[in-house]
This record gives C-alpha cells, structure tokens and sequence, in this order.
C-alpha cells in the first residue's frame, strides 16, 4: 500500500465528522447502550471542554490554573465497548492503479475507529488473509493511542485472498460489548455466513460493509473479452460480452448483494452496501443513519 | 450443371482467405479483473433474447463467405438442365440478293427479321442473343447480348445486299459459339434450300414458285450509225413472254421494245437495235412485274470519251512512230519538231525522240536516244557508245508481274542496236526489259515527278527493232503502261471487285455507289479497289490534267440470287447438339445478392463499431 490513506487530511475530516456527527447523533448502536460513555468509575479517561450545565466537581482545576480554561474530568464508564473491525485484504480489494475498494476499506475503519475512541470504547482492527487473522490494532483507547495506532492501516498489504469465515469464526470475538465491523467486497464464494452466525450468537452488534468498485458496479467491457481473476488466475471468464451478457451479469449483482442483505437481516444484522468512490461523511451522515446504525 | 466461365470459380479461393483472416483477427482480449465470481454468476442469469444471437460472432464470416460464394457463381454461370428455361442463341440472318424478293409486299430479308424478332420476344428471360449477318462480308451485328429491347432495336440496323454471300464465315463463327456451349440454339434464317441439322434449325423463307425473271449478259455494238443491243434473259419459274425494252442516253422514253418467248429456266437471247451516232449509255428492262426488280433492268456505258487522252510526239523523224501510235491508239496525236515545242500542257503523253526537254512535263512521259540529262527523270546521261558491229539485246528474264505484262508477246531475240547511251544513276522503281552488256536500254517506271516514264537507251533509227514483229507489240504495252485504261470494263456483277488504275496525277479518287454513297478509293497505289455491294450504276470520279473524270459502271445482279429456289450447300456444324439451359429465370436474384452484400456491409460496421467502440 503505497499509498497514504490516513493522513492528516483524513484525521481533520474525521475530525469534523465526529463533531457534526455529536451534534446530531446519540451515538452508535445507542439502543444498547447510553451516551454517557463516561461514568463514574475511578479510572480517569481523558479530558473535554467544560460545558455549562456539566458536574463542576468533575472540573480539572490544576489544569484551569495552567491553561485559564476549564476542562471536564472523563472517567471510563464501567461499560464500555469494545469495536472489532475486520478488514478484508485479499488482493481483489486492491485491484488496480488506484486500488480503490482498499481505500475506501481503510478509511471506513479508520472513520469507525475514530467514532469509537471518541466514545471512549476499545477498538480493535483486523486484517484478513487467507484463513487468518491479523490484529494490527489491539484494543486501541482514547484518541492519543488512536493516533499512535491508526497508521497501521497505511502499512496493510492486500495480497491473496480471503475465507472470513475461516479467520473470525476461531477467534476471540467478544461477547455482548460492542460492533463488529466486516469490510469487504464480498465477492466470493467462501461461507461467510458462520462468520456472522458466529458474531450474531456473541450478541455482538453486526456490520456488514459491503466495497465494490465502480467498474465491478457498472461494468465497462465489451466484446469479446478473457477476464482473469486477481486473486486466482487460474479461474477466468471468457465470453463475448453484449448487451445480454451485462444485463446478466446485472442480475447476478443485484442477486448477491440480496443475498448477502438478505441473510445479515435474518439474523438481525447491519449491511451497508457502499461504492468505493462513496464519501465518507456521506456513508455515516446518511446511510449508517438510515440503517440506524448511528441515531 | 456446367460453367459457362469455370474461371470464375476461382473466387472461391477468397473463402479459405477469409476464414484465414477471421481466425487471425478474431482474438479474445486478455485483462484481469478483482474477481470474476460475478462474471461466473452471470451465466446462470444468462437469457438469449435473439435465438440466433448465438451465432453473432459467426455473422459476419458467415456473410463474408456467402458473398463471396454467390459472386463467384454468379461470374462462373452455372448453366442448369432445367427445361422451358433460358437458352443461348444464335441467328444467323442471310442477307443475300435473293432475300430481296417480295411477297405479298415484303422482302424475304424483311420477313426473316421479322421471324427473329418474334423469336426473341418468345425466349425466356435470361437468354443470349447472338446475330450473324451474312452479307458481303459476315459480321456479328451482337453477341451474347441478353437485352431483348436492345437485340431488337439492333435486329432493325441490319440491311440486306444485293450480292451474292459465302456462309463460309458464318459457320466457322457459329461453330465457335457452339463449342463454347453445344446447347446454343442456332437458327439459319434463309431463302435457299438447306436440310435441317440436328445442332442447326433452318427456317426458309419464300417459295419456289414466286415469279422471277432476270436480263444479263448485255453487249453494245456501234455501227453505221446503228447500235445494236444484246441481252440474255431468263424465266426462272414458268414459260413466259418477256417484253423488253430498250433506254438510250438515260431516257425514260425507249427506243424499241421486244417481246421474246422465255421457257422456264432456259437462258434466250435478245437484240434490239436503234438509231444512233453515238452514245453514252443504254438501258435494257424487263417490264414485266416480278418478285425481284433489281435484276430485271441492265444498263451498258460507253466510256470512249472519257478515257481518250492527247499525246505529243516531239522528233525529227517521228515516221516509225507516228505510224504505231495511230495503229495502235485511237488517241489524238500531235507531232512537232524539236525546236517547235513548247510545254503548254493538255496531252496525256509526251514522246520526245532524240530530244531532250529542258523540263520535263508533268505528264506520261517517253525518252527516246536521250543524250542529255534533265531534272527528274531519274538517270543520268554518261555518254554515247558506238558500237563497231551490231550487237543484240538481251531481253529480261524477270518473273516481277509488270515485266511480264509489259514483255507480253514480245520475243526479243532479234533486235540488233549499233550505238547506244549510258545511263548513270539509275533510277530504282524503273524496271528493265532489255539490256545490253548490262546496260539498261529499254526500261520503264515512275519519275521523280511521279508520273509514269518510258526510256529507250538507243535510237530508233540505229536499230532494227522498228522493223521487226516486236515493235507492235512492244509499243502496245508500254501505252498500256504509260496511260493504261482506269477501268478495264463497265459492267459488273453485285459482290465484285472493280480495279481501278491509278494513273499520274489522279486525285480525290472516289466512287458514288447507286444510293449516292461516297467511297473514296486509295489512290496510293497503283491499283484501288472498289466493291460492288448494290445493284444499279456506280460513277467512279477523280481529277486528272486539270478536268474532272466521270467513270460509270453498272452493277447488275449476280444470276445466282435472281433464282427464287436456289439449293444451297450442306450448313450444318460438327458436334452434338446438347440440352443445357442457362438458369436465366434467376438473374433478377442479382438483386438479393447485392441486398445481401449490403447487409453485410452493414454488419461488418456494426462489428468493428462493437469490438473498437467498447460502447
């Protein structure tokens, strides 16, 4: 990954998303928990700004006195979460000069993760490759160790393919304290489904963001075409590719992104479909909203 | 089924090309995608709308082959056994003489072209028309013409003779189609009696008892004052009277009419005199009404006054030749002493005698004992040469056809000279009769002014050939030679060839035929040719000697065609005749075919808009 996807101007974008985001929203999955991320236990967090209306026992005076202002005290909730995010790393993730599914991959875990911290939860990133999984971020708190950590996204590297089920399914993935995040382009014909079931049966809040690219959308090619496939060369499509051909090829896409929508909804999951040219503030400012994801 | 243009099947060879190329080009484009498990999925969506969508990768080469198949068959002309089809014809249309009688108000000729005409109309669409007129000289007025308007059209151009034909060529032509495809269908469309052939269907036209009657052989004699008229005439279908008439000078009034007694096919003669002191012309008719009128009317021209010519004898001592040339030329000759003469033109020969001009005139000219050298007259003069005894001439044994005519009855053995001149620098178109110690001394040929010179390398008077039997003779010829005759005759027979002597000085030689057409005639050697191709009078003009020159000649029907039931000879060709159509009921599907070629036209572009495009 050449390519730098979390830089600076991400992180301010992030930045302003979270604000807009606090202003309007509760938080995410906030059904199961409350807002107030910030409890009363001993165990100090982090600070925020002083709001009129807010605990003046929880003011930092020490600090007034250095800096003239006042900050609020954050102390971690006694129940806080704990964010998983898996991302898919098989090479069709970054097909391409501008391997834009791998981008978009990146920042919508990054954009979950920064969410996550700022609701002082842990956060966790996955790599998926073949039938592992790779934990480049471990249980990330508090946004000092975001920016310590987030940069590990940058170094991913998206080579061979990827069975989700064969990597979640054996690992520890919680039980009951937070969202798992699936980020991949879901083209495959592995089993993830047991990797849901298996998240489902944890009670664990379930997200599926599907990532395909504008080409896999809306499909280009004409005539007549041998289409190798990245991850495995040996399989490949060799067809005259017309006007039937597309409107298939059309169906089978509207029937597995059913299929995938489909089966996360029977068993009480989210999926979110997104293009890989989507912005991010628009994947969280109006689909995760309509999803109800975020309220 | 056969080819009528095997070659054509050659564009065949263009579909292996094609397939060629198709392969080459028709490759799959190579490029890899992040999965092709959508693409994998999409075959079981897969519907075909169009059943034949299948094949639209194959269309194009498809359309390429049939093109190319339907094209190269198309230029091959498969020929089907396909009955009540089209077939190839060839009309072999005589247009002799004969195919000039009349029944019932049209000509046989007319009725032929008729037949052909109606034959055409009949054909199936498809076929060839190929017509052979046999005329004077055979011509195919089409071939393989498949426009029946067109073959018509055409048909009506042609025009019958007067003359007698040979089928010679028309076989041989109709022998070449009929090996190029044996199931042409020829027809012989005649008057003469021919047997049927199994591969030549003759349709005969006329019959044999049409009335004929025809005049020939015509003589005229003048004689005190009286010319008598000779003919021969002929009924060819039945015993008959004929009254004859007699035309002078081109009158329509005659001078005397004759019943003769004719029996059938017997040739009997007739003579009729009139009054006259001379004439030009006369005219003998068979008044009685025929099938054929161009034969029953002869006219003979007296042509005396236009072929006489003046001729100039300059010498001292012109006896020996003033004497032969009025034996022997019923020309007007003038004689002058050497130191009279003077060149004011108007004579057709000069004959200068131990003279030597200062000019030579531009006129037929003899140089006798010349012993001066003078501009044009081919030689040069090296000296007079006495010879002690006298010595014979050696006649020439030349076999050159001028030799021999101007030799003709002359022996040669016993002419003796005793001083002759040498000549230098011969001139190379005069040709030598007689020589002496291989000099030339009698010679004749073409000056450098371009008339005819006659040259006598001794004198007359120092040689015993005036006194001898060839001296008659001899100058008989070189007149002939020197101021021969234009024409030898003035009647002639329709389909002859008339010779006409060039002399000196002839220009703008031509000839006006009886339907006022001019042939010019080639005047660039010594013999033009004119052929007779109408019955009727032809006047033959030029310009000689500052005069225009008026030649007439008659052309009178050739005996063979005056007979309306002639037999002719075996026409039949040689190989068996077969029964292959040509599939002409198709030929309007050349508009599918190139219907077709469009389509695919417009196919390759929809392909290449396709595969480039990338829509």
């Amino acid at each position: 990954m050449k390519k730098l996807v979390i830089d600076e101007a991400f992180l301010s974008e992030l930045e302003a998303l979270q604000t807009v985001l606090k202003n309007n929203v509760a938080g995410m999955f906030g059904g199961n928990r409350q807002s107030k991320n910030f409890g009363s236990s001993c165990e100090f967090a982090d600070y925020r700004d002083y709001i009129p209306g807010d605990d003046i026992t929880k003011i930092d005076w020490n600090a007034y006195a250095r800096f003239d202002k006042l900050y609020q005290k954050l102390y971690f909730d006694e129940r806080q979460m704990h964010t998983r995010i898996y991302i898919d790393a098989s090479r069709s993730m970054a097909h391409g000069d501008e391997a834009e599914k791998a981008e978009q991959a990146i920042k919508i875990a990054a954009a979950f993760a920064y969410l996550s911290v700022c609701e002082m939860d842990k956060v966790s990133i996955y790599v998926m490759q073949g039938g592992e999984l790779n934990e480049i971020v471990h249980s990330m708190v508090g946004k000092d160790a975001y920016l310590n950590c987030i940069n590990a996204l940058n170094e991913i590297e998206f080579d061979g393919d990827a069975k989700i089920s064969e990597a979640i399914v054996p690992s520890t993935v919680g039980r009951g304290d937070g969202l798992s995040v699936i980020i991949s382009d879901f083209l495959t014909d592995e089993d993830f489904e047991r990797a849901i079931d298996r998240l489902c049966e944890q009670k664990r809040d379930v997200l599926c963001v599907q990532v395909l690219s504008r080409e896999e959308i809306n499909p280009q090619v004409r005539g007549k075409m041998h289409l190798f496939d990245s991850e495995t060369p040996s399989r490949f499509f060799r067809k005259k590719i017309n006007q039937d051909v597309i409107r298939a090829y059309k169906d089978a896409f509207k029937f597995v992104v059913d299929r995938i929508k489909n089966y996360c909804e029977s068993r009480g999951a989210h999926y979110l479909f997104t293009s890989a040219y989507t912005p991010i503030s628009d994947i969280f400012f109006g689909n995760l909203i309509d999803l109800e994801v975020m309220k | 089924m056969t080819f009528l243009f095997p070659l054509g099947l050659l564009g065949l060879i263009g579909i292996p090309v094609v397939i060629l190329i198709y392969i080459l080009r028709n490759k799959f484009n190579e490029q890899t995608v992040p999965s092709t498990y959508l693409w994998e999925l999409s075959e079981k969506f897969y519907k075909r709308r169009n059943p034949l969508s299948g094949l639209t990768g194959l269309i194009s080469l498809i359309l390429q082959i049939l093109t190319i198949a339907v094209v190269s068959l198309a230029i091959a002309r498969p020929i089907f056994i396909m009955p009540n089809s089209a077939s190839e014809y060839c009309f072999i249309l005589d247009a002799s003489g004969s195919m000039n009688m009349q029944t019932d108000g049209e000509t046989r000729f007319d009725l032929a072209k008729a037949a052909i005409e109606e034959e055409i109309k009949d054909s199936r669409l498809g076929s060839t028309y190929t017509l052979i007129h046999v005329s004077t000289e055979t011509t195919a007025a089409y071939e393989r013409l498949t426009d029946k308007a067109l073959a018509i059209e055409l048909l009506q151009d042609v025009q019958c003779s007067d003359a007698s034909v040979q089928y010679t060529d028309a076989l041989a032509s109709a022998q070449k189609y009929f090996n190029d495809n044996p199931s042409f269908e020829v027809y012989l469309y005649t008057d003469k009696q021919y047997n049927s052939h199994d591969n030549v269907n003759v349709v005969k036209f006329g019959s044999e008892s049409d009335v004929n009657y025809a005049i020939g052989g015509v003589e005229g004699s003048l004689t005190n004052n009286t010319l008598t008229a000779k003919a021969n005439v002929v009924s060819y279908t039945k015993d008959a009277t004929l009254s004859v008439a007699l035309y002078l000078n081109g009158k329509d009034t005659p001078a005397k009419t004759a019943d003769v007694a004719v029996k059938k096919g017997e040739s009997a003669p007739v003579t009729l005199t009139a009054a006259a002191q001379s004439y030009d012309s006369f005219r003998m008719v068979i008044t009685n009404k025929d099938c054929l009128d161009s034969d029953n009317e002869i006219v003979s021209y007296n042509q005396q006054s236009e072929a006489s010519y003046n001729i100039l004898l300059v010498s001292e001592t012109p006896f020996f030749l003033q004497a032969a040339l009025d034996v022997f030329t019923d020309s007007k000759v003038d004689v002058v002493e050497p130191n009279a003469y003077t060149d004011n033109g108007g004579y057709g020969l000069y004959i200068f005698h131990s003279y030597t001009p200062e000019v030579l005139p531009d006129a037929a000219v003899w140089l006798i004992n010349s012993n001066e050298s003078v501009a044009d007259s081919g030689f040069g003069i090296r000296g007079t040469v006495e010879l002690e005894d006298p010595a014979p001439l050696v006649k020439s044994d030349s076999t050159a056809t001028t030799t021999r005519a101007l030799l003709n009855g002359i022996d040669g053995r016993n002419i003796y000279i005793s001083e002759y001149i040498k000549y230098s620098g011969m001139y190379t178109k005069f040709t030598t009769l007689f020589s002496y110690n291989a000099h030339p001394m009698i010679m004749a040929g073409v000056n450098a002014l371009g008339n005819r010179e006659v040259v006598f390398g001794f004198d007359l008077h120092k040689t015993d050939l005036p006194l001898s039997s060839d001296f008659a003779p001899l100058i008989c010829n070189l007149l002939t030679y020197t101021c021969p005759d234009v024409l030898d005759r003035t009647d002639y027979v329709c389909g002859e060839d008339v010779n006409v002597n060039i002399t000196a000085n002839m220009k703008n030689v031509k000839a006006i035929s009886p339907d006022g057409e001019e042939i010019y005639i080639d005047n660039t050697t010594d013999i033009g040719v004119l052929h007779l191709d109408k019955v009727g009078t032809y006047t033959i003009r030029f310009f000689a000697m500052g005069e225009e020159k008026n030649y007439k000649i008659y052309a009178s029907s050739p005996n063979d065609e005056s007979n309306p039931a002639l037999v002719g000879e075996s026409f039949a060709l040689s190989g068996e005749k077969q029964y292959e159509k040509t599939d002409g009921t198709y030929d309007p599907l050349m508009i599918l075919f190139v219907c077709l070629a469009l389509l695919f036209i417009a196919d390759w572009m929809v392909y290449c808009y396709e595969k480039y495009q990338l829509r």
